[in-house]
């Protein structure tokens, strides 16, 4: 490949993951809004917001359908963090529970 | 004016030490040191208007050759003299073989921060103490994250155990000035995660005496359940913690220096 095509194929595939970033984005919110129902739901419920069981449910599935190339134990982190930031945030704006 | 809008003061336990709408208060000597020195202690706490008693009988100390508590002997002095006050005894279990002994003395079992990642005990304590009204004070490690803190309290409930508190305790930080840094936000976020009360113990925090008054009354703002407070009749002559422990007059002025912070939460102070 000359230096003109290697730079052209750099840009394309870094467009590629931009659009993958995006849509990450999205999924991203889209799951916090799901959240946000959730912890107001379980506040009106009087429900505690901390629950291991669950939250091992989330990590061990994402493990389950993690086909590779990353490693399981990095799913396990990345969602690890995508669960409790998420959590954190929902938590701040919800109002504690009576 | 009513600051508590907003604030989570209903969590309670069932067996009565923590009530929604009261902030209580465990004061007493870090060890028993003999049955004049507890009875004093205990005097102290009564007279100052609380209900409850912590003392150590088994005592966790950095350096083995340092006063490691009477044991035995330790539990029958503060379950003797507790019960002439009408008081409630709380004390720490390290060793699982204790926890039977320890309950025959003691109504609330308390777990150290040195053990709190100790899952076989926390397990057996939270078996020994469902059904009952013992209750359990788990410690935060003095590097446990919230999240670990929590889990460890849930080794314990789901024994079945339901009277079960945190307990802020200070974590350890860069800071040299105060012994732990006592870590007010900890308080605030285990409250918004779960319905197990959290209280605050300021003497092993800060390590100084200076600092236990103003860190209650931050602790009474940041929506802690109570105290686990040091107080000692002769603090000088302590055989631990001396440099920690409150004055009896300082201790009987703790409920007027609290109730004007408690009472614009919603809360009395017991």
């Amino acid at each position: 490949m000359t230096e003109a095509e290697i730079e052209g194929r750099i840009r394309e595939l870094r467009e590629r993951v931009d659009d993958v970033d995006l849509a990450l984005i999205h999924t991203l919110n889209e799951r916090a809004r799901i959240v946000q129902e959730l912890v107001a739901l379980k506040g009106e419920a009087g429900v505690a917001l901390f629950d291991p069981k669950r939250e091992e449910e989330i990590l061990r599935r994402a493990v389950e359908k993690n086909d590779g190339p990353i490693y399981d134990s990095s799913m396990r982190d990345i969602f690890e963090m995508i669960l409790h930031r998420i959590r954190d945030i929902e938590i701040q704006r919800s109002e504690p529970r009576q | 004016m009513d600051l508590s809008t907003g604030a989570k003061s209903n969590a309670h336990t069932p067996n009565g030490m923590i009530k929604p709408g009261a902030f209580r208060v465990i004061a007493g000597p870090c060890t028993v040191e003999s049955y004049d020195q507890f009875f004093e202690g205990a005097k102290a706490v009564k007279e100052s208007g609380f209900g409850y008693i912590r003392g150590g009988a088994f005592k966790p100390r950095t350096s083995p050759y340092s006063f490691q508590g009477l044991g035995r002997e330790g539990l029958e002095i503060m379950s003797e003299v507790a019960s002439r006050f009408g008081l409630k005894v709380v004390t720490e279990v390290m060793d699982p073989y204790d926890i039977e002994l320890v309950m025959e003395h003691a109504e609330v079992i308390q777990i150290g921060a040195r053990n709190m990642q100790n899952f076989s005990l926390l397990r057996r304590i939270g078996a020994a103490i469902a059904g009952t009204d013992h209750g359990a004070i788990l410690k935060r490690g003095l590097a446990a994250s919230v999240d670990e803190w929590l889990l460890a309290a849930e080794y314990i409930t789901s024994e079945g155990a339901e009277n079960v508190v945190l307990c802020e305790r200070g974590i350890r930080t860069f800071e040299t000035s105060t012994r732990f840094t006592l870590d007010l936000s900890a308080i605030i976020v285990a409250k918004r995660l779960t319905d197990l009360p959290v209280i605050v113990d300021p003497s092993h925090a800060a390590g100084r005496r200076d600092l236990v008054i103003p860190l209650s009354k931050a602790s009474v703002a940041a929506e802690a359940d109570g105290l686990l407070v040091e107080s000692h009749h002769e603090p000088e002559n302590a055989l631990c913690d001396a440099e920690q422990a409150l004055s009896v007059g300082d201790l009987k002025g703790l409920k007027d220096a609290l109730s004007p912070f408690a009472g614009a939460m919603g809360r009395e102070v017991v």
